[in-house]
């Protein structure tokens, strides 16, 4: 399933959040990066991906509007995966992740459940937290949960709002190897929302990058991050080389604000 | 081949986490029912005439071969008794439980949101000024008005949480408000009320078993017995709840039309529960955490654990009442606190485990 949007704004109050967006968000097989500012409003994109908010403009689904769609097939199709991942619930890792993947609880639970379940823990490589509680885990524990909980429902369209940000140099490696590869295997059009560059730009086919609600550029890595969006995206001066695979690397040199101000 | 071997592996281990998970969580509801039975039948055996277990048990399995006294104490007077506190108990902890996953707080309960002290001031309108609600109410004028005015704090909640801008935090302090209302409205009626009247509406607001029948059983099963199918139905997003709202609704779930649902199902289980034994505060806000700890938040096994933790907790509150002077029976509502705070601390602290 392919996702884009059409002049799709939205807004909390009076000013308006997301502007007029229109772009291709991604395709199937492929790892479109959300990046931009705090506050740019890239979680506000998500939600609106997700149905979660309703905006003005479209939201289209292999060309079908999101909203004309019914409920239970935007959750089967669509699975989204939310910020704030911080939760109190008394619920072991393994029946969060079993009450992702299921439906409906039933008393009886399938085996194909149960071992859907457990292959994800054991591809994610938290097989050893099966039993322990969410409340009791760290936060980079969390975040690896919230992921297993994602890649148990093997949606066609996969929406990850900063899913690495708790997460440690190699998990971080990780889990986006895991879930490239996942978004190839099985045809997923996935859209993460990151801030870090270099990251998204290993991972990453496409760009969208987002500033004050509106689409500032979108495209390839390389299209994308270049020295002089950086710095009007941003206000950082930026060095980019390109490695010999042809992915862009960022390397940050000084804020702008910050040499006005010694300047001044 | 060695994908099929992955996949049997993954089955075998899946099936032995859950069943890891579930054995103990049923055990547990075992080892509880099994508390709550011997509970019961030593909450009938103990009284004035004293009887032992196994001719309470005898009594209850063949009646006509025990005397007619035994009979009656056993039938007639002691058994509404323990199992009023059974399903009061029961009923007062699943609306607790309810009420605290819909809410995401766990100070949310019957109690708390202002529903037992709405009752008590319907309960005290009618002893006080004669006033019934519900006019073909007759013999049960007093739980009836008790149960309406139970029934009118829970809507205005609800009406209330349906406004734009209200949180489920917002929620609590408005129940926080009715709790004040109510309990100054129903000090004005004492103040004005009869010497004999207001002994009767100190008597109904502590909260006293005393006043069980048969047939206020027969409502309060009927009605409780009505809901908890309903709720049983929304186990999957009521768990799904906790993991908070967004997670929730991305998995399918309609959050607010199941909040507005089970509040509703809840206002009638604890304005049934309180109607007719009056303000029971602990046991709505103890069971559920009781079972949280317990068995954790699953609602197949939460909701059951809760019901049967409150029952348990009322039941034996209910031995205590008449244990502590021979010959006494003090309102259960007095008791409930007095052993339950202890209780609910020495689990709080003996547990390392953050439960909210
Ligand atoms: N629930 C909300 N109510 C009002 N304003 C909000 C809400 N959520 C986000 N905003 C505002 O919308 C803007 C974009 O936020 P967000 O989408 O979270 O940005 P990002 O994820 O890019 O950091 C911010 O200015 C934020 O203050
Ligand atoms: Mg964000």
């Amino acid at each position: 399933m392919t996702i884009s949007v059409k002049s799709l704004s939205f807004s909390y109050g009076a000013s308006p959040t997301l502007r007029e967006i229109t772009v291709d968000v991604a395709e199937p097989g492929q790892v479109t990066a959300v990046i931009g500012p705090n506050a740019a409003g890239k979680s506000t994109f998500f939600k609106c991906l997700a149905g979660l908010l309703v905006p003005t403009g479209d939201v289209m689904l292999s060309g079908c509007a999101l909203a004309e769609m019914p409920r239970y097939m935007v959750t089967e199709q669509v699975c989204y995966l939310p910020q704030d991942t911080a939760i109190n619930a008394i619920l072991t890792v393994f029946e969060a992740v079993l009450l992702a993947h299921k439906q409906a609880a039933t008393w009886r639970i399938a085996d194909e459940d149960l071992a859907s379940v457990s292959e994800v823990l054991c591809k994610l490589e938290i097989e050893d937290l099966a039993l322990r509680y969410l409340n009791e885990l760290s936060g980079g524990q969390r975040q690896m949960v919230s992921i297993a909980q994602a890649l148990v429902r093997s949606p066609s369209i996969l929406l990850m709002d900063e899913p690495t940000s708790a997460l440690d140099l190699q998990h971080q490696l990780e889990v986006l190897d895991l879930v490239q590869e996942e978004t190839r295997s099985r045809g997923i059009a996935t859209v993460i929302a990151m801030h870090d560059l270099n990251l998204a730009a290993r991972f990453a086919d496409r760009f969208v990058c987002l500033k004050s609600g509106k689409v500032h550029a979108a495209g390839l890595p390389a299209e994308v991050l270049t020295p002089a969006t950086l710095y009007e995206v941003y206000g950082v001066h930026a060095n980019v080389t390109l490695d010999s695979t042809g992915t862009p690397h960022v390397v940050p040199l000084r804020s702008a604000r910050k040499i006005a101000r010694t300047a001044a | 081949m060695e994908a099929a071997n992955t996949v049997n592996s993954n089955l075998h281990k899946g099936r032995e986490v859950y069943r890891a998970i579930t054995r103990r969580k049923v055990i547990t509801l075992s080892v509880l029912t099994t508390a709550l039975i011997f509970s019961v039948l030593l909450d009938i055996s103990l009284g004035p005439a004293s009887l032992s277990l196994a001719g309470v048990f005898q009594a209850i399995v063949r009646p006509g071969t025990v005397d007619v006294a035994s009979r009656v104490i056993v039938w007639d007077i002691r058994m509404p008794i323990a199992l009023m506190a059974v399903v009061v108990g029961g009923g007062l902890a699943i609306a607790g439980a309810e009420m605290q996953t819909i809410l995401n707080n766990p100070l949310a309960s019957p109690f708390t949101l202002g529903i037992s002290a709405a009752a008590s001031f319907g309960a005290s309108l009618a002893i006080v000024l004669g006033i019934g609600v519900i006019p073909v109410a007759g013999a049960f004028l007093v739980s009836a008005n008790a149960f309406a005015f139970a029934m009118l704090a829970s809507l205005l909640i609800y009406f209330l949480s349906r406004l734009r801008g209200v949180t489920t935090e917002t929620v609590i302090l408005l129940g926080i408000a009715l709790v004040f209302t109510f309990t100054s409205m129903l000090s004005f009626l004492q103040f004005i009320a009869t010497e004999q009247a207001l002994q009767e509406v100190v008597f109904w607001t502590l909260g006293s078993l005393l006043k069980a029948s048969w047939t206020k059983i027969g409502i309060a099963v009927v009605v409780i017995g009505g809901v908890i199918p309903f709720m049983t139905r929304q186990a999957w997003a009521l768990t799904a709840l906790r993991l908070g709202d967004e997670k929730a609704r991305s998995l399918g779930v309609n959050v607010a039309r199941l909040r507005i649902q089970i509040l509703l199902m809840v206002s009638l289980i604890a304005s049934v529960a309180v109607a007719f034994v009056g303000t029971i505060g602990f046991i709505g806000l103890v069971g559920p955490h009781v079972a949280r700890m317990l068995v954790g938040e699953d609602q197949r096994y939460f909701l059951p654990t809760a019901g049967v933790a409150g029952a348990l907790l009322l039941s034996v509150t209910s031995i205590i009442s008449k244990s502590i002077i021979p010959g006494v029976i003090f309102p259960v509502g007095i008791i409930t606190s007095l052993v339950g705070v202890p209780f609910f601390l020495s689990i709080i602290l003996s547990h390392r485990r953050e439960v909210w």
